[in-house]
């Protein structure tokens, strides 16, 4: 505690004073009807494993398409979920996720893998790109607001037809820290491809995206 | 807030023993029971903080770190060829100091060893970030070594306690590959250039994705593909600089 009690000290051979013993009283009292504070507390007090809800600290949401959609190797799943180039934003569902929560700090990480290699993508579609390499850009959408400082990805076109690889095939991830208010909130990976002469497009394979409530 | 209040030694009130204990104990209302019954809404904001709590978070015992990969040359990378994932029994290498070889350091944590949605621990948030520096065919002239359909995959494994054996997390698994322009007119400059991409893992891993919602480690793994008509097994994936982490998390799924 950091006020001295008793205010009033009673010594031997003293007489008890009425108003000193109410007044060594009521600081201690008022104190503690009003709001503790942090030096009410003893460092170390709390052990998060005993003294805390599992909920106290952390709560995590997290979701993603599992084990199917694009793999190495020639066994290509017809599943996975084609952007086409010029496309605005795109939500990928395997990759959104609903929760209600008090106003906290959200940490949200989210990874997909991305292919625009014809001979990996589901046979008979017209999705083969020619050599052109299709910008990818990703982001967090928190509430129908894409987070502009979760934006990833981009290109800076050549004078030539191609710049960086050819028929790319390769795994992007962001994340940001951010805060959010108390209530239901939809937080999810989107996709979007920009305009390219011959591109048609990109598959996303496999995808997850993680909502870490830092509660404290 | 707390709603606690003394009632005062009045003047008229016999100032004795009974008269003092009375403002402390039994009567309802009284300073010992209020004390006892202090609700949630009576912390200030703020009041408790990182002195109070330990972190809802645990960094686990990182046994490797991985330093002396983390280098930005070719000279220092690390290398793993087709041939030796065939060998494997699993077909992925875990990241080594010394490469496909083996003979050094794995690229391995150790965590927590039980994961419950109960708790204390229920997720593992793994962050990785492996730089790939090319993946090629070395027997191949310069012109011809990058094939689109070469690649390499990566993924994140953890180690059954029962089994004594790395399971890998299928749902981790992130691959690269990519051809470089190398065969178009006007591009000469381009030959044999390497495609130099990062392959970034986040995933959480949770007592769902572990048998037994035991595990005795988080390794990461490596595995060389390639284009089998045209190239051979001696494709190769060099990489720099590979990182991961884990935390443990003391925490709540939904």
């Amino acid at each position: 505690m950091s006020w001295r009690f008793p205010k009033f000290p009673t010594a031997t051979n003293s007489v008890p004073d009425v108003d000193e013993t109410n007044a060594n009283f009521y600081e201690v009292v008022e104190e503690i009807g009003g709001r503790l504070n942090e030096h009410n507390f003893e460092a170390g007090t709390f052990s998060i494993y005993a003294a805390l809800d599992s909920d106290a600290g952390f709560v995590f949401h997290a979701k993603d398409m599992g084990a199917g959609r694009i793999v190495p190797g020639p066994a290509i799943g017809g599943d996975d979920t084609r952007i086409p180039a010029r496309s605005g934003w795109r939500k990928l569902e395997d990759a959104s996720i609903s929760f209600t929560s008090p106003a906290t700090l959200l940490w949200i990480n989210a990874s997909l893998q991305v292919t625009q290699n014809p001979t990996t993508m589901p046979a008979g579609t017209a999705w083969a790109n020619d050599d052109a390499f299709n910008y990818v850009m990703v982001g967090i959408e928190v509430d129908g607001y894409v987070i502009p400082e979760s934006v990833i990805g981009g290109a800076e076109p050549d004078n030539d037809r191609a710049y960086g690889v050819i028929w790319p095939t390769m795994p992007l991830a962001t994340d940001i820290v951010f805060p959010i208010g108390p209530g239901e909130h939809t937080v999810s990976l989107v996709v979007r491809v920009g305009a390219r002469e011959g591109g048609k497009g990109v598959h996303v394979g496999k995808c997850e995206i993680i909502c870490l409530e830092m509660r404290r | 807030m707390a709603d606690i209040t003394y009632p005062p030694v009045e003047e008229t009130t016999p100032f004795n023993a009974e008269s003092l204990n009375s403002r402390f104990s039994d009567p309802v209302g009284s300073v010992r029971e209020a004390i006892n019954n202090i609700s949630l809404d009576a912390i200030a904001p703020g009041a408790l903080n990182q002195f109070h709590f330990m972190s809802g978070a645990s960094t686990g015992s990182p046994s490797q770190s991985f330093d002396q990969l983390r280098v930005g040359r070719q000279g220092a990378t690390h290398t793993y060829t087709r041939a030796q994932t065939v060998a494997s029994s699993s077909g992925y290498l875990p990241f080594n100091t010394a490469g496909g070889a083996g003979s050094g350091t794995d690229l391995r944590l150790t965590t927590v060893s039980t994961l419950d949605d109960d708790g204390p621990y229920s997720g593992i948030l793994v962050l990785g970030d492996f730089h790939l520096y090319r993946v090629y065919d070395p027997s191949q002239l310069a012109a011809d070594r990058y094939s689109v359909d070469s690649g390499v995959s990566v993924r994140i494994e953890y180690l059954n306690p029962s089994s004594g054996n790395w399971v890998g997390i299928n749902k981790t698994i992130r691959w690269v590959s990519g051809q470089l322009p190398t065969n178009r007119t006007g591009t000469s400059d381009s030959v044999d250039r390497a495609q130099q991409l990062k392959i970034p893992i986040r995933t959480l891993i949770t007592a769902s994705d572990i048998s037994g919602g035991k595990l005795g480690g988080i390794r990461a793994v490596v595995r060389v593909d390639y284009d089998s008509v045209n190239q051979s097994t001696a494709t190769a994936a060099e990489f720099f600089q590979c990182d991961l982490a884990c935390i443990s998390l003391t925490s709540k799924k939904t």
